[in-house]
């Protein structure tokens, strides 16, 4: 029986596209993210205002540090997502 | 003039340079020794970097009012510009980032989420003072929500008229206008 023919072009084709897709969209999926999270956090803090406990606390920093340690994880060289 | 003043403090000559309205610029200089040949060209950012944190240092001094509006709109966009470009531009490999796209090799992403971190966290912390701070003057603050909204509309047109003289820009400078951008190509 005859297999079916494979468009070598179009697969490269396809292949760069996934490569191209793969370099571009993490990295401005990332900043758009912290960019996102840094503003809402940040508008939290203004709604709240400078002296309340929320805006005050260092549990906002930690967060977010830990959110970017989870990142990091996730996309450090040898990691497998 | 960051990457100029680096190539003259070791002992080195600015050969040309040109800085465009909304592209940038470049310069070239040389009679830097090869072993401090990196020094000029990372200069540069270093320098910028380093004029945004003195401006923030300025504004923990100077907290308030319009001096303290100035200071802080200062560090935040100098900082925030730098975080992006060396971003920007080591992901994409042009610019001060070509030589962290070349050698970083896969640890690439992991320093381009560093410089997002760090604008996340310019917004986190930076973000509310600046409005504070700008509250009252800038434009009526009428509530919170709308007082950031406009805030926000209002960078977004700041942002629309920098691209649209972006556009502008090579189309009235003349047919060499992208030869001259890129002297070395």
């Amino acid at each position: 029986m005859k297999g079916a023919e494979v468009d070598e072009k179009a697969l490269q084709e396809v292949r760069l596209r996934v490569l191209e897709e793969n370099e571009q969209g993490p990295f401005m999926s990332i900043l758009a993210f912290f960019v996102l999270v840094g503003g809402v956090v940040g508008y939290l803090r203004y709604q709240t205002g400078p002296q309340t406990e929320f805006s005050r606390s260092p549990l906002i920093f930690g967060a977010l540090l830990l959110l970017f340690a989870t990142y990091l994880i996730r996309f450090l060289p040898g990691a497998h997502p | 003039m960051g990457h100029g003043g680096v190539a003259v403090l070791f002992g080195g000559k600015i050969e040309a340079y040109r800085i465009f309205t909304a592209h940038g610029g470049w310069i070239r200089w040389s009679g830097v020794s090869q072993n401090d040949s990196l020094w000029p060209f990372y200069g540069g950012i270093v320098i910028s970097v380093m004029v945004g944190f003195f401006w923030l240092a300025l504004y923990l001094w100077k907290r308030e009012g319009l001096v303290g509006y100035v200071l802080l709109s200062l560090g935040l966009s100098a900082l925030g510009s730098e975080f992006l470009y060396l971003a920007h531009s080591t992901h994409h490999g042009y610019g001060d980032g070509i030589l962290l796209y070349e050698h970083l090799g896969q640890w690439k992403k992991t320093f381009c989420y560093v410089m997002a971190f760090l604008m996340g966290l310019l917004l986190a912390f930076g973000g509310p003072p600046f409005l504070r701070l700008s509250e009252g003057w800038f434009v009526k603050i009428g509530s919170k929500p709308v007082f950031v909204f406009k805030t926000l509309m209002t960078f977004a047109l700041a942002l629309a008229c920098f691209f649209a003289l972006r556009r502008w820009e090579p189309a009235t400078a003349g047919p060499d206008f992208h030869d001259r951008m890129r002297p070395l190509s």
